[in-house]
């Protein structure tokens, strides 16, 4: 029996260890970690995360990407014409382009994508960046049910699809990153039935140089490699996005080697810095941290049912005001209390660079006249007594009357960085006797929170603010979403930024976009913090990458990367 | 006994109902709008809003939702997320068997181990090994299972590299691996969640199981069996054991709706795919339906468990008599 025991356990051992070690691999692979995937399905018509955007152009490109600097490039497209005054794209396919199933993919393809996109069923699933193709040619009607036809988009040849939009636009290529899906695949289900359609997360038929394996909603997405792609053939034989809910099992996984490359966050950069195996690369970023101001509660002007779009053309826009943010002085003596090296220091862990307005880049643009509320309480103090506002006895703001300020409420999106960041403003506003009063909201709750007006400072992060000006034009443009929940309304700030793409000469975007962040900078409807740079631990088996200023497009550059032996 | 079961099953039912009543009103008065999830962030507005609300039919009255809900349940239809429109059902089945493995082998180390340290203890009453027990047995209750399972990583993921940090299995699996090494591997994916889950359960099972077999070793019977000439081994095992393992079955089912609250947060942590970390996900983005459908199967358990302890009580000990 003693015997048989020590049998059992040397057994054990001799079929264990050995098993313990890692698995024979055959052919090159990949790991890439990401967050977790948001959206209706696993298609881009619903790209609205990180983990999508990184992954479809190696299965379902667009028409056009983004570069590591997050300027558009061509991508599916072999070519573009674009007409003198930026009304007519004419998109070139390349003649050997295929779908994965051979199929060869044409612009019927693209066309096809696009009325798909735009169909009033797909449009009221909200899918992503909706606003992106309203410059085309009839395609605000065709979206609001009024039109069967989208005269804006038409196929040339096979080979050719040509955009003519409403008005001058040279920012059109940044808009035409749509990936395009299988006319062949799903032509023949009617709209109202393809959202149970089995392609919508299985897009087994692809363009890209990569095959679609499979998707394990909250777990991975595998590809591998085209072996009968049309164009430059990737490197790598395998790809796998594996897909994290917590940052930090993502960060114990890249540092155990079970992933290879990650996006991972500042203050992580020193500890993978340190360790064998692993590089780190920091890469200026695109995106802003801000606190949206809310200055007015709701349009004036007509009844229950508010036509924003008309009311802007009758110049008739609105706020009701929403003391004491409605009034700039006070939202630019908040801005002289924050001590910006230090909210670089706590959120970024130093890795960011101070913005004073959302138009912040890219190089062409001279921000260098933009007051940059240098932390100043005095002067606090002094603009909220032009306003009306004085230190009490209890050291709180008072007014005239002696009534003490209300509290302001701010409004942190779920994480650490967001509630830290409410602790830092809770400091410096009460440095000045104004008390701020930390609302923790979910992903559910945020727009809802914010809709309903229970608020005064709401945080915002991410976007692409620095990689061209024209992407403002989404926030800060009267009716837009933020723009209308804000209550901010600037005719010339508006201007701006149609003149802004509607010219291709960068001196004369430079002046326009100089102009416009200026009326930012000064009105502040937004306290403007920083872009955070983007960073990136990868094993040093990774060749080939080189990042990008928005780890959304950290793959734009895949076909250069190889797996080192 | 069986009339008494058949009894048990059919008051069950208003108290599932009572429990499905409370979560409904609860998931809606909890902060947050699952049509958020509807709206781009770019150009949210009120309008938008409230048509994701009349779509997914937020805007009824909350009797009418939850009387539609509770319809199409009895039919066996769980609905459908809010976000991703799946049908409930479909995205439970998937999950619920992860949960399932996951603390079924919870229950059975937590057990084993709770009850062999347990009569080692009480046997071994004031050794060494006794006090060393009590000492791991109320550090494990007072240790957390989500601190234990960072300690866990932290050294055998991340400092001995012998476990996987987290998943179910290794992606990186060749499509050509053997059996055995597909076994392998999801063994060593379960060996830390199944740990983490067990420690503390384990430990409070050791102490009744102690506790009780010391009550059972002092018995006069137990003289009588080793006057009549029974080996020792024979007297704890066949003739003790058994007699304090009554007290404990009711222990052991009841700690089942404990595993599947703490595989919540053990499922977060390693990324295991189960219902714990859907539900979390769920409550975040107010999916009622999803939130609705797991705390009807959790609610199921706890019941089932109840039921279950009372029969293996029946099972064990002839004595008992329902009827």
């Amino acid at each position: 029996m003693k015997h048989m025991k020590i049998i059992l356990a040397l057994l054990l051992v001799v079929v264990l260890v050995p098993a313990m070690g890692a698995f024979a691999q055959e052919g090159s692979q990949i790991t890439i970690g990401v967050g977790g995937i948001t959206g209706r399905h696993y298609n881009p018509i619903w790209m609205t995360s990180g983990a999508q955007m990184a992954s479809f152009p190696l299965i379902l490109p667009g028409l056009t990407w983004f570069d590591g600097e997050v300027q558009p490039v061509l991508d599916l497209a072999e070519s573009v014409d674009i007409n003198d005054d930026a009304t007519v794209y004419t998109f070139t396919l390349p003649a050997a382009a295929t779908w994965s199933d051979g199929e060869p993919l044409t612009a019927e393809d693209v066309e096809f994508t696009v009325l798909l996109y735009l169909n009033p069923i797909i449009q009221a699933t909200s899918p992503a960046f909706s606003k992106n193709l309203d410059g085309v040619v009839g395609a605000t009607e065709f979206k609001a049910g009024e039109t069967d036809t989208v005269p804006g988009v038409e196929v040339v040849d096979a080979q050719t699809i040509r955009f003519t939009l409403t008005g001058s636009d040279y920012l059109f290529l940044r808009k035409s990153f749509l990936g395009i899906l299988p006319k062949h695949v799903l032509g023949d289900v009617p709209v109202e039935e393809i959202d149970t359609h089995e392609y919508l997360d299985a897009p087994t038929v692809t363009s890209g140089p990569y095959n679609f394996v499979e998707y394990e909603p909250d777990q991975y997405m595998r590809f591998e490699r085209r072996a009968d792609y049309w164009g430059e053939p990737a490197q790598i034989d395998t790809v796998i996005f594996r897909i994290f809910e917590e940052s930090e099992t993502l960060y114990a996984a890249l540092e155990a080697g079970e992933v290879d490359i990650a996006s991972i966050a500042a203050e992580e950069v020193e500890r993978f810095e340190a360790m064998d195996g692993i590089s780190t690369m920091s890469n200026p970023g695109v995106g802003y941290l801000v606190t949206h101001f809310n200055m007015g509660e709701a349009l004036i002007g007509a009844g229950e049912e508010v036509d924003c779009a008309a009311l802007k053309a009758e110049g008739k826009v609105a706020y009701e005001p929403h003391p004491p943010l409605d009034d700039m002085r006070v939202r630019q003596a908040l801005a002289y209390t924050v001590d910006m090296p230090e909210v670089i220091d706590v959120i970024a862990s130093g890795q960011g660079t101070p913005i004073y307005s959302s138009i912040f880049g890219p190089s062409w643009l001279d921000n260098s006249g933009l007051n940059d509320y240098a932390y100043n309480p005095d002067k606090a103090i002094e603009l909220l007594g032009e306003a009306g506002w004085t230190l009490n006895d209890s050291g709180r703001m008072a007014d005239a009357e002696g009534t003490p300020m209300r509290d302001l409420i701010y409004v942190a999106q779920p994480g650490q960085q967001s509630f830290d960041l409410g602790l830092l403003l809770q400091d410096y506003f009460g440095a000045v006797g104004v008390g701020l009063e930390i609302r923790l909201t979910t992903s559910s709750s945020f727009i809802p929170v914010v809709l309903a007006e229970e608020w005064d400072l709401a945080r915002n992060a991410g976007g692409d603010f620095g990689s061209d000006p024209s992407v403002s034009v989404n926030y800060y443009t009267t009716c837009a979403g933020w723009a209308g929940a804000l209550g901010f309304t600037s005719p010339d700030f508006d201007e701006a930024m149609t003149a802004g793409s509607a010219t291709n000469d960068l001196a004369e975007r430079a002046a326009i976009y100089n102009t416009a962040s200026g009326i930012l900078n000064t009105e502040l409807p937004s306290l403007y913090f920083m872009t955070a740079n983007v960073n990136y631990a990868y094993s040093d088996k990774v060749q080939g990458f080189v990042g990008a200023n928005n780890a959304n497009y950290m793959t734009w550059n895949f076909g250069e990367w190889t797996i080192a032996e | 006994m069986l009339r008494y079961f058949i009894r048990r099953l059919v008051t069950a039912i208003p108290v599932i109902v009572g429990i499905t009543i409370f979560t409904f009103t609860l998931a809606q008065l909890a902060p947050g709008d699952p049509a958020a999830a509807y709206v781009d962030m770019e150009s949210f507005s009120e309008e938008a809003l409230n048509a994701a609300r009349e779509r997914l039919g937020l805007n009824d009255p909350l009797p009418v939702q939850y009387v539609r809900w509770l319809g199409l349940t009895l039919q066996g239809d769980l609905g459908r997320s809010l976000i991703t429109r799946k049908p409930v059902g479909e995205l439970i089945t998937h999950r619920l068997w992860n949960t399932i493995s996951l603390t079924a082998a919870s229950l059975i180390l937590s057990t084993l181990v709770g009850l062999a340290v347990g009569v080692i203890s009480a046997v071994y009453q004031y050794s060494t090994m006794d006090y060393l027990f009590t000492i791991v047995s109320f550090a494990a209750v007072s240790v957390p299972g989500f601190f234990l399972a960072l300690v866990f990583i932290y050294i055998f993921a991340l400092r001995l590299n012998w476990l996987p940090t987290s998943g179910m299995f290794d992606l990186r699996l060749p499509a050509d691996a053997t059996t055995w090494e597909r076994t392998w591997d999801s063994i060593k994916h379960y060996i830390m969640p199944v740990i983490a889950l067990s420690a503390p359960s384990a430990a409070p099972l050791a102490r009744y199981a102690r506790s009780s077999m010391l009550e059972v070793l002092n018995q006069d019977y137990l003289q009588t069996a080793r006057a009549k000439g029974a080996r020792e081994r024979r007297v704890i095992w066949r003739h003790a054991f058994p007699n304090a393992l009554l007290p404990i079955i009711t222990v052991v089912a009841l700690r089942l709706p404990f595993l599947f609250g703490g595989s919540v947060i053990i499922e977060q942590i390693f990324q295991w795919q189960g219902l714990g970390s859907m539900s979390v996900k769920a409550v975040l983005d107010s999916d009622y339906p999803i939130i609705m459908a797991v705390n009807l199967i959790f609610a199921v358990l706890v019941l089932a468990s109840n039921l279950l302890a009372d029969m293996l009580y029946a099972v064990a000990d002839p004595r008992v008599r329902y009827d």
